[in-house]
């Protein structure tokens, strides 16, 4: 569009937008063209403002939805937990630490999760399993921490499966 | 096996037998063992016996590991016994109110009511006879119960001496072979082990007799007695309200403490155990195979998780224990080892 300097071309607007007689007359004698050649240089300014009015109407719009949409985003979030890499793991482990069995858990995390994200109750088996065998190792350091300083016990039996605990 | 005042489970152990090796084999860790509760199982006196002789305890200045019978138990037992009487006294009475009833009917028909009126008094005889045992027995049990506490009713501390002769007092009337087992427990030296064990932790805490038997009577005032909500009216409210109130110089106040310390601590009965037990009970309805790992799991869960409720309420087993660990915190010790770095996994 400006194939003359952008100087000129507001030249011709400040000529026309003045409103004082014979400024149009003047400035088409000063850049050596017709008086109607300054009238179509404002008249496009003119409608090129417009242009960029409606342009930026249109980004505005566009602004208020993405905040609306992130705004509807960041509430849900709130609305939401996140399951960190080793939370289902310490869930099934908790869970058989509780006497919860793997396939009642299975069902709880049913109840929270999507199908696809639940694992199945031999994977919760599993876990627990390899945490028990951990257990196990960690009580193997801590009950000598214990043992040295007990001086009251108070013992039983109980029959479990067959088996004496 | 558990130390009741955390009650921190100590071992779970899983084992084909319940012989006096396999209880000794758990026992020898604790090498500063001064009490063990439990019930009248022969395995676990035996294990504590070979425990007890494979650390010297007994010899050579080294205190022996007391055995104390579980009070639980024995009351368990003697409700059973109670059970007998009881249903024979309600029995009799609903047939003497029967009997009243054809009385009454006979009356009001107008018939000849002595036939029934006698079979109505023997019934009613009969009833106040059954009330009568029933109240004999149950009288006597309470006796017995009193005998097995650690305060008596007016706030004296019982001792063994007083226990036994309350006991023998209580047993003559408990007769018949359904208090059999209570009798055996109450009559067994080791039901008042636990007097025995209080009065010597007390004389250790306390060396002083008079400062000893203050405090006992102020910590007695102060935790069994319902606040005074009149005015003290006599010589001994008197005295009551000074020793439950008077401002105590540092010495004595330390020495309240200490014997605060083994009032609080005193156990008679393994119902920690008990209490592990019912847990353990309904994990085992849930579970097809129960591994020692697994008891592992659940007996590390335990020690770790914080109590919600209760005077313990905030503090894991662990920490009443006061075992300095780097967290107590379930998880973290799981997948963070006090030394072998090994990651829980699959």
């Amino acid at each position: 569009m400006f194939t003359i300097p952008v100087t000129s071309w507001l030249g011709d607007v400040a000529a026309v937008l003045a409103r004082r007689r014979g400024a149009v007359t003047e400035r088409a004698a000063a850049a050596e063209c017709s008086r109607q050649t300054v009238y179509n240089h404002a008249q496009a300014i003119d409608d090129r403002l417009a242009e960029r009015d409606r342009a930026l109407d249109q980004v505005r719009a566009e602004l208020a939805t993405v905040r609306a949409e992130r705004d509807r985003l960041s509430a849900a979030a709130d609305r939401q937990w996140v399951v960190e890499p080793d939370g289902l793991r310490r869930f099934a482990v908790v869970c058989q630490a509780q006497g919860v069995s793997s396939r009642q858990a299975e069902e709880l995390l049913g109840t929270l999760l999507p199908t696809e994200r639940v694992p199945d109750h031999a994977t919760l088996g599993r876990w627990a399993a390899a945490a028990a065998r951990q257990a196990t190792a960690v009580l193997a350091e801590l009950d000598p921490l214990c043992q040295a300083s007990v001086a009251t016990v108070g013992v039983d039996e109980i029959f479990f499966r067959g088996l004496r605990l | 096996m558990v130390e009741p005042t955390s009650l921190a489970l100590l071992a779970c152990q899983r084992s084909a037998n319940r012989s006096g090796a396999t209880w000794q084999a758990v026992l020898e860790p604790f090498t500063d063992l001064r009490l063990v509760l439990s019930d009248a199982a022969k395995g676990i006196a035996a294990g504590i016996a070979a425990a007890a002789a494979a650390h010297g305890r007994g010899a050579e200045g080294r205190p022996p590991i007391a055995h104390g019978l579980d009070v639980f138990p024995t009351a368990q037992e003697a409700q059973r016994a109670l059970r007998r009487p009881w249903r024979a006294a309600i029995h009799a009475c609903d047939a003497a109110d029967q009997a009243d009833g054809k009385v009454a009917d006979a009356k009001r028909v107008g018939r000849d009511a002595r036939t029934v009126s006698g079979a109505a008094r023997t019934a009613r005889e009969r009833a106040e006879t059954g009330l009568a045992e029933l109240e004999r027995q149950h009288v006597a049990w309470q006796h017995a119960r009193a005998a097995l506490a650690v305060f008596g009713p007016d706030g004296t501390l019982n001792d063994r001496e007083q226990a036994e002769r309350a006991i023998r007092a209580a047993v003559v009337e408990l007769t018949g072979p359904d208090w059999q087992k209570t009798r055996n427990a109450l009559t067994d030296p080791r039901a008042l082990t636990f007097l025995d064990h209080l009065h010597e932790r007390l004389r250790a805490a306390v060396p002083e007799d008079t400062l000893r038997t203050a405090c006992v009577r102020r910590w007695w005032l102060r935790h069994h007695r319902p606040p005074a909500n009149s005015a003290a009216n006599t010589i001994d409210d008197l005295l009551d309200a000074v020793i439950r109130n008077r401002q105590l110089d540092p010495a004595e106040q330390a020495a309240y403490n200490q014997v605060s310390t083994v009032l609080r601590t005193t156990v008679r009965a393994s119902s920690a155990v008990e209490g592990i037990n019912s847990v353990l009970r309904m994990h085992q309805g849930r579970h097809r195979r129960m591994t020692q790992p697994m008891l592992d799991l659940k007996r590390l869960y335990w020690n770790c998780r914080r109590f919600t409720t209760g005077r313990r309420r905030g503090q894991s087993p662990y920490e009443m224990l006061g075992v300095i660990l780097p967290s107590t915190d379930f998880w973290t010790l799981l997948t963070r080892p006090l030394r072998p770095p090994q990651p829980v996994s699959n």
